[in-house]
């Protein structure tokens, strides 16, 4: 199975935090026994993305920050495949923004993999909406006026249903949570707390996880929205970063509040359309061969 | 009298287009051709606005040069008329209204104080009074009014109203406009009804939009329509979300297609170059209003032609569809899904205001069967592979696929759709894309020449400008003057080059400052033709008689 979800080796930089997510992505499929015919990833631009193209199931690599809705269209025509939307944090939170926050409201049933490192990668080195005020860059020399944005509190105000936060320095707690996100019913988003060795070398593994601060450890039950906005308040205020889950609540899917279970097809019932003319315009159909 | 024009005119919120509607369903139930043109701005009460109708015993589909009936209900309405009334021509005002100085029969009425009496408002009673002059049934109204007024108080003022502008006309002693009937059964349409009703007809099962003027009526049809033929429609935060999630829609398996406007269309144009390089197919329209940017948001333009044939950066296939005639909306909405889904290409529905809002009477519409999109693909071998989408299978399958990955991108990819760096892979899937559009290129849909074949002058028109063409050359008869209705946008016809070869003067009609028609076909005229570039762009249609003027001077 492993061999099978392998489409070519993965080439990132060395030490890029991509690769554990290459890592956990595979194995929370093989260890849900799903089969790569039904898993389809979405994705934008970055390096991030690049995944789709080392892992062996059904993709749509589309374009610069619409993710979310070309994911949204896959799951409303289909709401039997798995959708997984794969961004980093340019991708996601700079160019593609709006669409989370409406992604999240309608409780859409996606996976959104969101690999946060800080800065632009594929561009070789600009800030982007989660790099640290202050920060020098290459398109900020006299460093970056604005303060990041926290994408988990975005993401818990917004309505997702599903809300992680994990870390590539550890493999295996992030493929318990992408499983879980796969498995959840509703809006799921797990912000990856990873690096950027090229091109943000400011950001390392150890860095990270000197601040680290677990929320099971914190005995933190992640079942309301009012407390997981507390909770997150807190370790902000503290310099630290909350990893785990901070948010999975069952709310109706857009899916079911769409009232659609059954994938679309492109088959016509001229039969209800002729009868749909004649009531809503009195409008007289003729059918060459048809009814 | 074979025909009869009126126009109401005044203020946003009197009742004005209402007014116009209907008239238009009673004289439909005589059997009466109808078309109906609305001016109206964007604020929705006390802006200046005009609602026209045109009543015919044949089918029309222009505007009427002249109106036989005006009715003023605000001295605003005095504006915008010149060269429209004629001696004969009668004005309606109320009897309380200034002296008017217009060259035409002026008829004062207690259009206030009748509305006042009868707790009813002055278009209700102008409706009365010009059904009793056009001898239309009151009763047909009355049965109208019941229809589209809910509130039972509201319903018996507004009969009372309609009562009372009959009993006023019969007292006025006018001599009735006779315009009789016909026994063919016909309804009334907007653009947005048939385009609606086509995507459905074609098999369209998912629909993501943005509302925007004038593009909204589809959407509204589509988004209550779609539901009971097993689609779903959804409203969505931008025209960014809209384009995308129809690709992602049409990707899983369902023929999908957004409308909107110029500026929606603007933000979609990224969109349209992943689906071409992707070779989704999708179906998107664009219902023109006067640009640039907000420009006049609720008028009619054709300003989009430059945008909807070079809608997006790098080489891309894509199909510009312009129908010209009303039912063409119907039966041209059906064939941009079966060319998206042919050439795995977008198709680009350009549409004008006037169409798309106003409306038509019909007869029945014919349905032609668009086939199911073959999914069906037996796998070759055990071992799972990636399908070659990229190559000429008709097959167009969708996840999940027993044995198959299916993969769709944006970026340069081999012919499973896998991503390649290589130069020449990007030239030989360049070539593929490109030479999509050559048959449509040698055999164009619907494509039409009208008048005399063998003439030595040509008109070239696009999408609504086409009828005030052919009824300004039914006036002009000492000329052979061929017109091209040209309804492929692109990829240009090659037959419009063969038909102007040997033309010696080329009119090109179309709706807009710069002549963008023109830029886009003058490849196709001959270099020894004279070209007359005839242009109208301020918001409103074409009127026969400004293309007949451009003609003879």
């Amino acid at each position: 199975m492993e061999k099978v979800l392998e489409r070519s080796k993965p080439r990132w930089c060395p030490g890029c935090g991509d690769f554990s997510v290459y890592e956990a992505l595979k194995s929370a499929f093989i260890e849900l026994g799903l089969k790569p015919e039904e898993i389809v990833i979405v994705c934008g631009i970055g390096c991030a993305t690049f995944i789709w193209s080392y892992l062996n199931t059904n993709a749509l690599k589309g374009i610069h920050g619409r993710v979310l809705p070309a994911a949204t269209g896959v799951k409303l025509v289909n709401p039997d495949l798995k959708v997984i939307a794969v961004s980093g944090d340019g991708d996601a939170y700079s160019i593609g923004c709006n669409h989370l926050i409406h992604a999240a409201r309608r409780n859409v049933e996606i996976t959104y993999i969101v690999i946060d490192n800080g800065v632009f990668g594929n561009t070789r080195g600009q800030p982007s909406p989660t790099t640290p005020l202050n920060s020098i860059t290459k398109t900020t020399p006299r460093g970056w006026p604005e303060r990041p944005l926290d994408p988990l509190l975005l993401a818990i105000v917004s309505g997702a249903t599903y809300v992680a936060q994990g870390f590539v320095g550890d493999i295996k707690r992030l493929k318990e949570q992408i499983k879980e996100a796969i498995s959840h019913s509703g809006f799921s988003i797990i912000n990856i707390l990873s690096v950027c060795p090229t091109f943000n070398p400011m950001r390392s593994l150890r860095e990270i996880k000197d601040k680290i601060v677990y929320l099971d450890e914190l005995g933190f039950k992640p079942e309301s929205r009012s407390e997981a906005i507390r909770i997150l308040l807190s370790i902000q205020q503290s310099g630290k970063h909350p990893v785990g889950i901070v948010l999975k609540t069952r709310e109706p899917t857009y899916n079911e509040l769409l009232n659609t279970n059954e994938r679309l097809t492109t088959k016509i019932d001229y039969c209800k359309i002729g009868e749909l003319a004649l009531r809503e315009l009195a409008l007289k159909l003729v059918f060459k061969d048809l009814c | 009298m074979r025909e009869v024009s009126i126009r109401f005119s005044g203020l946003t919120g009197q009742g004005i287009e209402f007014a116009t509607e209907i008239l238009a369903e009673a004289c439909v139930l005589k059997g009466l051709n109808i078309h109906t043109y609305r001016w109206f701005p964007t604020i929705v009460r006390g802006g200046y606005t005009f609602s026209e109708i045109r009543i015919s015993e044949d089918p029309v589909k222009a505007l009427a040069d002249t109106l036989d009936i005006l009715i003023l209900l605000d001295e605003i309405g005095l504006r915008d008329l010149e060269g429209f009334l004629k001696r004969d021509s009668i004005v309606i005002v109320d009897e309380d209204f200034r002296e008017v100085q217009l060259d035409a029969k002026i008829i004062k009425i207690p259009l206030r104080r009748a509305s006042i009496e009868t707790k009813s408002r002055s278009n209700i009673i102008a409706i009365g009074f010009i059904s009793g002059l056009l001898g239309l049934d009151i009763m047909d109204i009355s049965k109208i009014l019941e229809k589209k007024i809910k509130k039972k108080e509201l319903l018996e003022f507004n009969l009372k109203g309609l009562e009372s502008g009959y009993r006023i006309f019969l007292e006025s002693g006018l001599p009735d406009i006779k315009i009789s009937g016909t026994s063919k059964v016909k309804t009334i349409v907007q653009g947005s009804d048939l385009v609606a009703l086509a995507a459905l007809s074609a098999g369209c099962k998912f629909f993501a939009g943005y509302p925007i003027t004038p593009s909204t009526g589809i959407m509204e049809r589509l988004m209550k329509w779609m539901p009971e033929v097993g689609g779903l429609a959804v409203q969505v935060e931008d025209e960014l979300a809209a384009i995308n999630m129809i690709i992602g829609a049409s990707y899983a398996g369902a023929r999908a297609m957004t409308v909107t406007s110029g500026p929606g269309f603007s933000l979609m144009v990224e969109g349209i170059g992943f689906a071409a390089m992707a070779e989704v197919p999708i179906v998107v329209v664009d219902v023109q209003r006067v640009g640039p940017s907000t420009g006049l948001p609720t008028a009619h333009e054709q300003s989009d032609i430059d945008l909807t044939t070079h809608p997006s950066h790098g080489d891309i296939p894509r199909i510009v569809l312009a129908p010209s005639i009303i039912e063409e909306y119907y039966t041209m909405t059906v064939d941009a899904f079966k060319l998206a889904d042919k050439y795995r290409c977008p198709v680009i529905l350009l549409l004008d205001q006037a169409y798309v809002m106003n409306y038509y009477s019909i007869d029945v519409l014919e349905v032609v069967r668009v086939s199911e999109r073959k999914t069906v693909y037996r796998p070759r071998g055990e071992i799972l592979q990636v399908f070659p989408r990229y190559t000429d299978l008709e097959d167009l399958p969708s996840p999940p696929l027993e044995g198959y990955l299916i993969v769709a991108s944006s970026v340069e990819h081999d012919e499973r759709g896998l991503s390649s760096q290589d130069g020449l892979v990007h030239v030989e899937m360049s070539i593929r894309r490109m030479k999509k559009l050559r048959e449509l290129e040698d055999n164009p849909i619907n494509w039409e020449v009208l008048g005399e074949l063998d003439a030595c002058e040509a008109i070239v028109s696009v999408g609504s400008c086409r009828p005030a063409v052919e009824e300004a050359l039914s006036k002009i008869k000492d000329k052979k003057i061929m017109h091209i209705p040209l309804k492929q946008l692109w990829p240009l016809p090659r037959k419009l080059g063969e038909v102007l070869a040997n033309i010696e003067k080329v009119y090109v009609v179309e709706q807009n400052a710069s002549g963008q028609l023109l830029n886009l076909i003058s490849s196709k005229i001959p270099k020894s033709s004279e070209v007359k570039s005839i242009r109208k762009f301020d918001g409103h249609p074409f009127r026969p008689r400004e293309i007949y003027h451009e003609i003879v001077e």
